[in-house]
């Protein structure tokens, strides 16, 4: 048996295949790409494989990710204003919860910077205690 | 202090308290099942660094793969889901440790559970830690008495030491092990009783039996019950040791009991398999060696300059069928100073606790044995050799020589003399007081039916009669004159009945 491969690996694989492929080639490649998923019993994952892509192709070209988490709606400015710490080229994805109470949590691939108003509440409790 | 005070040191407090940013690591959980978790990201996760799950459970990272990380979770694992994210906490497993732990029942990660409340540490330390160096290490010197006549006669313990306890299932392990810690009692000596993969109803009996004898002031429960998921099981032993390590640090005497390292090792094998790390003989990892190794290694002796602390442990490993050459005993036996070897004949036969004298060992113990034990226990390891030899005559008593017979009935006699009910350990004075009797043949004239009687009444003669010499021989004094009035109170006795 084959070693088992990660999605992630399938999606690096895809990257790789279609780099610098245009036109009839693409098609013929994602063709075989296709039927490298049957063979190996992965077309279930495809799902999973396609959004791996996509975050494999956007760290490629440089892309950001970020998830931005407040406790009420934010203007686009604010917003604006936090894409610009993190760089040029950065996709911002807003997401409301009440629970955080305040402040803001932003999360990017694989980090997250916490300055909500519960995390501070909780660690002034911590300091108190 | 007054309210304005309070007020006045709470907003001091408040205003000094900076506001930062927390920034973390994060993984996202990409498989969860058997309490294991694979969880993708966390490049930069160390070793048995401990992880943040959702729901406030934590996991340790043990498998650091190329593109994920293998970890256990500690705790209940059903709210996990896949996509979770995980949190790096920066902080090596590590357990709060202190003096509030005595007389408290906590489970595996220090945790009370005993309905108490909460205890309260400041300190942490890691369950996995490099045991002491050469260096700062010294050879055993005092004993740590187990109130066993057989065990502090035949098979003496120091402290410092790592002593075996083995045997079958109902042979009276644990029995050895609470004897030991119900008789720690103002010998200044700091217990740990470690119950992995133990029935709760066995675990509640002990401490129900240590709280009744008084043994819960000195004493600190760590359990992980049968119940339990494997990781717990299997830091659980590691979580004693570092509490120890607290106490020893501080230049004080504990003395750890592993209750039982079998099922550690099972839970570690489970856990192995999970992770999927190749298994060898009987299925275990390859390095379950290393995992009782690393962790019997780390009791020890410190000299003076290191404080003078000790850890004692008192490992037990139970056997099936009385087969020592199983892979977890064999390794345990090799890594450990002697064992104490109980056998499932003996103790169906009355002998209680039920010694194997013969296979049972301790090799470094004897240094530790106070003087006047030292002498009168010489003689009675010749006597138990000689009787061994010729038992198997004693049934044609009546064709033996003289001298044959001599050695048959005092064999017998100390056989008797070092049977012993559960829960009654007895000071070093008065196990030296009928050794020395029994085997100077001042009991050769008694019935061996009537031994025990003869044995109680003797220690009740002994404590009310001859308390100064008593005083000398637990404070370890032995010459020539403490011998004749030993000899002589011996005879006074005999003459008295």
């Amino acid at each position: 048996m084959s070693k088992k491969r990660t999605n992630k690996q399938y999606a690096q694989i895809l990257w790789e295949a279609t780099k610098d492929v245009k036109g009839k080639d693409l098609e013929e490649v994602l063709k075989n790409f296709v039927l490298l998923l049957v063979k190996e019993q992965k077309f279930k994952q495809s799902d999973k494989i396609i959004s791996e892509f996509i975050a494999y192709a956007k760290k490629q070209a440089g892309i950001v990710e970020i998830e931005v988490t407040t406790a009420t709606d934010i203007n686009k400015n604010t917003l604006n204003e936090i894409r610009k710490v993190f760089g040029g080229k950065v996709e911002a994805n807003n997401k409301v919860d009440k629970d955080i109470l305040g402040g803001v949590i932003v999360k990017t691939e694989d980090k997250i910077l916490d300055g909500s108003l519960k995390t501070q509440l909780r660690n002034l409790k911590n300091k108190l205690a | 202090m007054s309210v304005d005070k309070i007020v006045e040191e709470l907003k001091k407090n408040i205003s000094a308290f900076e506001k930062t940013v927390e920034t973390k690591e994060l993984g996202v959980v990409l498989e969860v099942g058997d309490g294991i978790a694979r969880i993708s990201g966390l490049t930069k996760c160390q070793s048995n660094e401990m992880l943040e799950f959702p729901g406030n459970t934590f996991g340790v990272a043990l498998n650091l793969e190329e593109e994920t990380v293998g970890a256990v979770i500690l705790g209940e694992y059903k709210h996990i889901k896949e996509g979770d994210s995980v949190k790096r906490t920066g902080r090596i497993l590590s357990v709060p440790v202190g003096e509030n732990f005595i007389g408290r029942v906590v489970n595996a990660l220090g945790q009370p559970v005993d309905d108490v409340g909460e205890v309260k540490s400041k300190e942490f330390y890691p369950i996995e830690r490099i045991a002491s160096g050469v260096m700062s290490r010294e050879p055993v010197s005092e004993p740590v008495q187990t109130g066993i006549k057989a065990i502090d006669a035949l098979i003496p313990i120091g402290r410092g030491q790592r002593e075996l306890i083995i045997g079958d299932r109902q042979t009276g392990k644990t029995a050895v092990a609470v004897d030991t810690i119900i008789n720690q009692k103002g010998q200044d000596l700091i217990c740990i009783y470690v119950a992995v993969g133990q029935k709760e109803s066995k675990i509640a009996r002990t401490v129900a039996k240590l709280k009744e004898h008084g043994a819960m002031d000195y004493t600190i429960v760590v359990k992980a019950g049968a119940s339990e998921p494997s990781p717990l099981l299997y830091i659980a032993p590691y979580t004693g040791v570092a509490m120890a390590e607290y106490f020893m640090d501080k230049g004080k005497d504990v003395l750890v009991v592993y209750d039982d390292l079998t099922k550690q090792a099972w839970a570690y094998r489970e856990m192995s398999l999970l992770l999927r790390r190749p298994p060898g003989r009987e299925a275990y990892p390859g390095d379950v060696f290393y995992l009782h190794s690393r962790l019997l290694e780390r009791a020890c002796r410190l000299n003076k300059e290191n404080g003078g602390g000790s850890i004692t442990a008192l490992p037990i490993i139970e056997t099936q069928a009385s087969d020592v050459t199983a892979y977890i005993p064999t390794n345990v036996i090799s890594i450990t100073d002697g064992q104490i070897y109980l056998e499932s004949d003996l103790f169906y036969k009355g002998i209680r606790p039920a010694l194997n004298v013969g296979l049972s060992v301790s090799r470094v113990g004897s240094s530790a044995q106070t003087k006047p034990m030292k002498k009168v226990a010489g003689k009675i390891k010749i006597g138990m050799a000689q009787f061994k030899e010729m038992e198997a005559f004693a049934q044609f008593a009546s064709d033996l020589d003289e001298e044959t017979k001599k050695q048959i009935s005092l064999g017998q006699r100390l056989t008797e003399v070092l049977k012993q009910p559960q829960y009654s350990p007895l000071p070093v004075a008065n196990q030296v007081a009928v050794i020395y009797a029994v085997s100077n043949g001042y009991a050769s004239e008694i019935e061996i039916e009537s031994i025990q009687e003869w044995e109680s009444k003797l220690h009740v003669f002994f404590n009310k009669t001859k308390s100064s010499l008593m005083e000398k021989i637990t404070k370890g004094e032995w010459s020539d004159d403490i011998e004749k009035e030993l000899k002589d109170a011996c005879i006074d006795y005999s003459k008295q009945k």
